[in-house]
């Protein structure tokens, strides 16, 4: 009944119904930001809507890439993952200076005299402490993983969705989705083990 | 630093999962700003694709052709039930005494015309001279009629009375001071025979309304009533037996180039002529008398044709100085009348317009003819007396009492016709032999 409903509501947005768009981000909006939000322990409310957004807008343009072949919110949660991966590889890109003014660090005050004191590129202590901690180390553990091992994983842990809800997603056999999962796993296990050793150079980037 | 998870990611993904979810606190809201947005690009995407509102005759694409078919037929039967009444009176085929109705209901607006005496006089028409004043008050003779119409209670002897009404609108008009007695006397037999028919009572309801009223006045009243009495009057079958139309021949030169009047027929009605070609062609029009001494046909053919409008002035002016309460003129023998008809060829389909005149011949009968239900006498003038009578052949018409063949008895026909606008052939017949 749901999918018929969801079927219809999409055939609508699909002919442009106003309505139905409102509709459906009323239906997915939230669960969409709610797993955006779980991907990456640094991502703010406010960044978490930059990033629906920016999903709502692809699914506005690639609605008709969707065929039905699974759900439409595990179509949405895919799209919001790459997205959001797409986000923070742009903060990290700011973070190491893309966009910024070079600043000589020795360069005077003309009216002060005293040096400048830039914010360090570096966490601040409370991040650093955060990072610390075991959600960020693990994001940074699945950051290392990248690709389908990835993408599986937070279908599976931050979507709440179901072997055979990613099978078709991923067109895959859902004995497939599970092995692979279960390897994937042990791969993210091996990658963590090394992040929480101490390998800062992969948490925070280096000027 | 914590420790690294041994054999436990999964269990610290979900813990990292439950932790987030905890820290997400209230569900996510779609902003304002950012449904308006999303709304536009949708809009923008999707602009070919919205939905619109249907057209307004979106539903004919749903008709099928039969139907369709069956409701454009309709809408052509509809058409003709509407335009061939129109075409019937209009029409060349359309009776001639429609076509005298139509122009006898013109007739207030051309009597409106008084410097067309004038005119006349320039042109040296005499219609003043052969037109007599007709009057709406009865002779002594005519009472002894209205009494036997009167004793006759069931008035369908139709031509008795359509010659009594013409005979009692024949009387001439009385003038001056005895003007207002005359037409109370008119008022009273025409509430006499208008106890016999409504036609008279239309006759009436005109005369009534005018008693006490100088004649002048009374004129253009009366002349409708008799009019609206006229309508009321078919043709008895007798007047149609006799008014067959006279046929004459062109022995005029040049005629067999064109075939157009080579032969001919023509049918008087009232003030109205009707020429038939040899090939059906039917050319309409009216006759105007003219003066002897302009009879010769010297005449332009575009005097002559100024002289259908004059002559009607010039009479329709007399008329009313004269207080005449008819409408119609009349035919005197040895009168000579001009005519004016036009028309469409058939075998040329060009327009074809015929300017000429009868001259009447010396065999023609001595009393005059009533042509238009009012007698005129020529040599009484105003407030003459009627000179002759109807004949026993009367052609009934528009209260009208004249007989085509003796109208066209002996006549001569010359003119001119005007073929398309630019070819002219003169036109001189003769009566064909029977």
């Amino acid at each position: 009944m749901a999918v018929a409903g969801e079927a219809d509501l999409l055939a609508r947005c699909a002919r442009g119904d106003a309505r139905a768009w409102d509709e459906l981000f009323e239906r997915h909006y939230a669960a969409a930001g709610r797993f955006i939000f779980q991907l990456a322990p640094e991502f703010s409310r406010e960044d978490v809507e930059e990033i629906c957004q920016e999903v709502f807008l692809s699914v506005i343009k690639n609605l008709g890439s969707f065929h039905g072949s699974s759900q439409f919110q595990t179509w949405l949660f895919r799209i919001a993952a790459n997205k959001a991966r797409d986000y923070r590889e742009r903060q990290r890109a700011a973070k190491r200076g893309g966009g910024q003014t070079i600043l000589s660090l020795n360069a005077e005050e003309p009216e002060t005299g005293l040096t400048l004191d830039p914010p360090a590129q570096l966490p601040a202590p409370d991040a650093l402490l955060a990072n610390r901690e075991a959600l960020g180390q693990l994001r940074v553990a699945l950051d290392r993983l990248g690709g389908p091992c990835q993408e599986i994983i937070e279908l599976r842990y931050f979507g709440d969705l179901a072997y055979e809800e990613i099978s078709r997603a991923l067109n895959l056999h859902p004995k497939t989705v599970s092995s692979r999962l279960s390897k994937c796993l042990d791969q993210l296990e091996t990658i963590a083990r090394k992040v929480f050793a101490g390998d800062k150079s992969t948490v925070i980037p280096s000027n | 630093m914590s420790a690294p998870p041994e054999k436990n990611i999964e269990a610290l993904l979900k813990a990292a999962a439950e932790k987030r979810k905890q820290e997400a606190g209230a569900p996510f809201e779609l902003r304002p700003a950012s449904r308006k947005l999303l709304q536009d690009e949708v809009a923008r995407v999707y602009r070919s694709n919205a939905p619109q509102r249907p057209p307004v005759f979106a539903w004919l694409a749903g008709v099928r052709p039969w139907f369709a078919a069956a409701v454009g037929l309709f809408c052509v039967l509809v058409g003709l039930m509407i335009w061939s009444p129109a075409l019937e009176k209009a029409g060349p085929s359309a009776e001639p005494g429609q076509t005298v109705r139509q122009r006898e209901s013109e007739l207030p607006r051309l009597t409106a015309a008084k410097p067309a005496e004038a005119e006349s006089r320039s042109l040296g028409l005499s219609a003043p001279t052969t037109l007599a004043a007709p009057s709406a008050a009865p002779r002594p003779a005519d009472e002894g009629k209205l009494a036997q119409l009167r004793r006759d209670e069931n008035p369908r002897d139709k031509s008795v009375a359509i010659e009594d009404r013409s005979q009692l609108s024949a009387a001439p008009t009385p003038r001056g001071a005895e003007s207002g007695e005359k037409l109370a006397e008119a008022k009273d037999l025409a509430s006499e025979v208008g106890k016999l028919s409504k036609q008279t009572q239309l006759m009436d309801l005109g005369l009534a309304s005018q008693v006490g009223k100088p004649v002048a006045e009374a004129a253009p009243s009366s002349r409708l009533a008799y009019v609206n009495w006229a309508y009321q009057v078919p043709p008895t079958q007798s007047a149609k037996a006799e008014n067959r139309p006279e046929r004459f021949l062109n022995e005029s030169r040049g005629v067999a180039v064109t075939n157009v009047l080579s032969s001919f027929e023509m049918l008087q009605v009232g003030q109205q002529i009707r020429v038939i070609d040899a090939d059906g062609s039917t050319y309409d029009g009216t006759v105007f008398p003219v003066a002897p001494d302009q009879s010769t046909f010297g005449l332009s053919p575009d005097v002559l044709a100024r002289t259908n409008v004059l002559a009607r002035r010039a009479y329709d002016a007399y008329a009313d100085l004269a207080g005449v309460t008819g409408s119609t003129t009349s035919v005197v023998a040895g009168q000579s009348y001009g005519f004016r008809v036009a028309g469409t060829n058939q075998k040329l389909q060009q327009s074809v317009v015929f300017v000429g005149a009868v001259e009447s011949g010396a065999n023609a009968p001595e009393p005059a003819v009533a042509l238009g239900g009012i007698a005129a006498n020529a040599a009484a003038g105003a407030g003459g007396q009627l000179a002759a009578t109807a004949s026993n052949s009367i052609t009934s018409f528009n209260g009208a009492v004249m007989q085509n063949s003796l109208f066209f008895q002996n006549s001569r026909v010359r003119g001119q016709a005007t073929i398309g606008g630019s070819n002219q052939i003169q036109v001189d017949a003769v009566p064909a032999k029977k």
